[in-house]
């Protein structure tokens, strides 16, 4: 018989300072105004605002962490494996480097095992 | 030694690894770094040369790698199911944003492939990616993965701990194909483990998010306060002999024990700790190459491999304490 394995809880983090994504554009010196093929980005883009913070990111994620595993209803002593799947660079310099440690050491889940995976993108997430 | 009746054999079929041809002493980079180079030291770390890699792309290293690597296992790229990258330092553009195994893939024409990376685990991540392939040829949909892995590294930053140098850095890349059957070098069982409070005991503190303007902190540094070898051993030892248990052996079945080309010092340590009879199998290795991260175990396991036909060797421990946060311990019949 095939063993059922399912997503206990979910959780995401996102720090409460925003930016409107005209801000952005104009910090970034991203043009305006119709371009070919008639892209605008301010018109086109779909996106209004973005959270933004200056904390570092593996702050958030252990901020995400404590929250599922709330919710799971689990401590971190009972977890056995943790996995990290960051896209854009980290606190120190990646692959020498990754979060997964850090999240082990914060949650003490002391009987875990830890690495990330990098792909190259948000597919990180659907690698089984 | 067992395997579960219903369990398929995964084996690594073929090994390569691509040293780049310019050598430079020991000597000459200790002194490029501004140190001295002593009798002690040279004694310590035994190692005479490291091989340095003089192009732009580093990841050419490990193409070709993976190229001599296809054509020792007698395959085409379009059998290649999963392309893994257990690279340990800083690639051609910025980890995680980019992965390797996508561009080999690309230039080996490895269109049914899929592509990922391990990072975060030091030389112990060669240990991770194997452990993962080995799972997915066991359970799912793969049959054949290529694992490559390139590492040069950073400039200036070849002796690691100035202040007592634990090592000194050459570069280099390597590439396994990894099967079913059980190939040149059977895969028994491999076990791992980390410490979290040690994640940032190895390092590259400067040009992340921690210190993006830190230039001066761009070095792999290895925090010597918090790094105890005899700790590591000792929890190291342990591991290793859960996976010999798992593979149903005592340790005393193992032949050889295969760790990473750190230095004359730590083999010596790793001899004491694990019981072995000051054995060196593989110092020629660290004296022409010195520390080449995951490739010393590519290298390390060619050399048991090629002599394999001579009569030696059977069983062998494949392990490593990434500097006290990521322990992976692996048993293999060779």
């Amino acid at each position: 018989m095939r063993e059922m394995i399912g997503i206990e809880a979910e959780a995401y983090f996102l720090p409460k300072s925003k930016k409107g994504v005209h801000k952005i554009l104009e910090e970034e010196d991203i043009p305006f105004g119709t371009l070919a093929k008639n892209i605008d980005f301010r018109r086109d883009i779909g996106i209004e605002e973005v959270h933004v913070t200056e904390e570092l990111s593996s702050k958030l994620a252990l901020r995400a962490v404590q929250q599922v595993i709330s919710k799971a209803g689990i401590l971190g002593s009972n977890i056995d494996l943790i996995i990290d799947f960051t896209s854009i660079p980290q606190d120190f310099i990646g692959p020498t480097w990754s979060a997964a440690g850090f999240i082990q050491k914060e949650i003490n889940a002391h009987k875990a095992f830890c690495t990330a995976v990098t792909v190259g993108g948000c597919s990180y997430y659907c690698i089984k | 030694m067992k395997r579960m009746l219903n369990e398929t054999p995964v084996g690594i079929v073929s090994t390569s690894y691509c040293i780049p041809p310019r050598e430079k002493s020991v000597k000459d980079v200790f002194h490029e770094e501004g140190l001295e180079f002593d009798v002690a030291t040279s004694n310590q770390l035994g190692m005479d040369h490291v091989h340095v890699f003089e192009g732009k792309w580093r990841s050419r290293l490990a193409l070709e790698a993976a190229k001599e690597c296809l054509c020792k296992a007698g395959l085409h790229a379009k059998e290649i199911d999963l392309v893994v990258d257990f690279s340990v330092l800083p690639q051609d553009y910025v980890v995680p944003s980019w992965c390797m195994s996508n561009m080999i893939q690309h230039e080996l024409g490895a269109d049914k492939a899929f592509n990922l990376g391990f990072g975060g685990g030091g030389t112990t991540s060669f240990l991770v990616a194997l452990k993962f392939v080995a799972s997915l040829i066991r359970t799912a949909n793969v049959n054949t993965a290529l694992l490559v892995a390139t590492d040069v590294a950073i400039p200036g930053n070849r002796v690691i701990n100035q202040d007592a140098p634990l090592t000194v850095l050459g570069d280099g890349a390597s590439a396994l194909i990894v099967s079913k059957g059980t190939g040149v070098c059977e895969i028994l069982s491999i076990e791992v483990w980390s410490d979290g409070r040690q994640n940032d005991v190895f390092c590259i503190p400067g040009g992340g998010l921690a210190y993006p303007d830190r230039v001066d902190l761009y070095q792999l540094r290895i925090d010597a306060e918090r790094y105890s070898e005899e700790k590591c051993l000792r929890r190291l030892k342990s591991l290793t002999e859960k996976a010999a248990a798992k593979a149903g052996i005592g340790m005393n079945d193992v032949a050889v024990i295969v760790n990473p080309n750190i230095s004359s010092k730590d083999r010596g340590k790793f001899s004491d700790v694990f019981g072995l009879s000051q054995d060196d199998s593989f110092g020629e290795n660290r004296r022409q190459y010195g520390h080449i991260q995951g490739t010393d175990f590519v290298i390390n396991l060619s050399q048991m491999i090629n002599a394999r036909s001579e009569g030696r060797h059977n069983l062998a421990a494949v392990c490593s304490h990434g500097w006290g946060f990521s322990y992976g311990a692996m048993i293999v019949r060779i």
